[in-house]
């Protein structure tokens, strides 16, 4: 899974959204639908623990990307799905094509793990996965061992490269942008918002998931390699190994799902992310509201 | 020593509040990391940037001083 990089790649989306829909796509909804797929699977993942007694997946993996199980949160299926959901209710393009960027994001990034997603559930249930890092979330390891071996792996290097591509467009994050591309794709919501705050307030709303994004990678990062004392292999390390190398990191047993073929997956996810952007461009045109007579 | 454009001084502010929101985040996150999650961060960074201003308003009505003349 990715951390950072998903709070990261919703800044990403809006800085590079098609030209014709600058301004015009709601932030909101592109954050809803990053934000959908983990909200929906990954509680269990984790689970919780009530009186020494673990609630949650025994085999977190495939609960959280597999079939059966969550897995069809990550695809572009469900997607697609809700996106024809919000369009039926809200007939509001600015919420349909930003739910359907954000949900496709999400959905792609995460096929860098070595578990990956099932991209093209339902006609198949294989998972689709590039393998950069080792998928770390396992039942006695919880979220710790997990944030540990995500930031020792090329994992750290995936939410940095969002960071540089977030930073490479850094007048996403200014006021002049929020108040030019922002506000104006999503009024209501701003306007409403603003019963409560002033427009400090309203701009650290906008900033916020940002802020997250980049604070939670310096934590863990921090924790991961000056604070934590693991014992791996009967060794005590000051803090958890390095491993920048493809698959890393060594010191975890790796986690996998039946897969497609490895040389397939990075050339038909940048085809399946042309392809949501040509179906995007292609229904905003026809979601464009009519005037009424 | 002139005064520095009202702007400027603006952002300055910001970028001090949002590095002390960050900064104080990060440093409370790493000693407790259930502080780290979606609704914890994004909170914590809205009510440190627009809530220090909003205290520090109230704190100057409070003080005695600044009180209007009756």
């Amino acid at each position: 899974m990715s951390w950072a990089a998903h709070q990261f790649e919703i800044y990403a989306v809006q800085a590079h959204l098609p030209k014709k829909m600058r301004g015009k796509v709601s932030f909101f909804a592109i954050f809803l639908g990053d934000f959908t797929p983990d909200f929906l699977s990954k509680f269990w993942v984790y689970g919780i623990t009530i009186n020494g007694v673990r609630y949650g997946a025994d085999e977190p993996h495939v609960w959280h990307r597999g079939w059966p199980g969550m897995g069809f949160t990550h695809t572009l299926f469900l997607g697609a799905l809700l996106t024809a959901g919000i369009w039926l209710l809200r007939r509001n393009r600015a919420w349909t094509i930003g739910y359907l960027l954000g949900f496709a994001a999400h959905a792609l990034t995460d096929v860098n793990d070595s578990v990956g997603t099932m991209l093209l559930f339902p006609f198949t249930t294989l998972n689709w996965s590039v393998h950069t890092w080792k998928y770390a979330a396992t039942a006695d390891g919880g979220k710790y061992l997990d944030g540990a071996a995500y930031y020792s792996s090329l994992g750290f290097a995936m939410d940095v490269f969002w960071l540089l591509v977030v930073l490479a467009s850094w007048r996403v994050l200014t006021r002049e942008y929020w108040r030019t591309h922002v506000v104006p794709a999503d009024p209501y919501v701003w306007s409403w918002l603003g019963r409560w705050f002033g427009e400090r307030g309203l701009l650290a709303i906008y900033r916020s998931v940002f802020f997250y994004g980049v604070c939670r990678l310096v934590a863990w990062t921090t924790w991961a390699h000056l604070v934590a004392n693991p014992v791996i292999g009967g060794v005590r390390y000051d803090g958890y190994p390095w491993d920048l190398s493809w698959t890393g990191p060594w010191w975890i047993p790796g986690r996998e799902i039946q897969q497609v073929p490895v040389w397939v997956v990075l050339p038909f996810t940048l085809a399946l992310l042309a392809a949501v952007y040509w179906t995007a461009i292609r229904l905003w045109d026809r979601m464009e509201p009519r005037p009424r007579v | 020593m002139a005064t520095p454009p009202r702007a400027a001084t603006s952002v300055r502010t910001d970028l001090f509040l949002y590095a002390l929101a960050g900064a104080s985040y990060v440093g409370a996150s790493i000693v407790e990391k259930g502080l780290l999650n979606w609704i914890v961060g994004p909170a914590w960074c809205v009510a440190v940037v627009a809530g220090v201003p909003a205290l520090g308003r109230k704190l100057r009505q409070l003080r005695p001083g600044k009180r209007a003349a009756p």
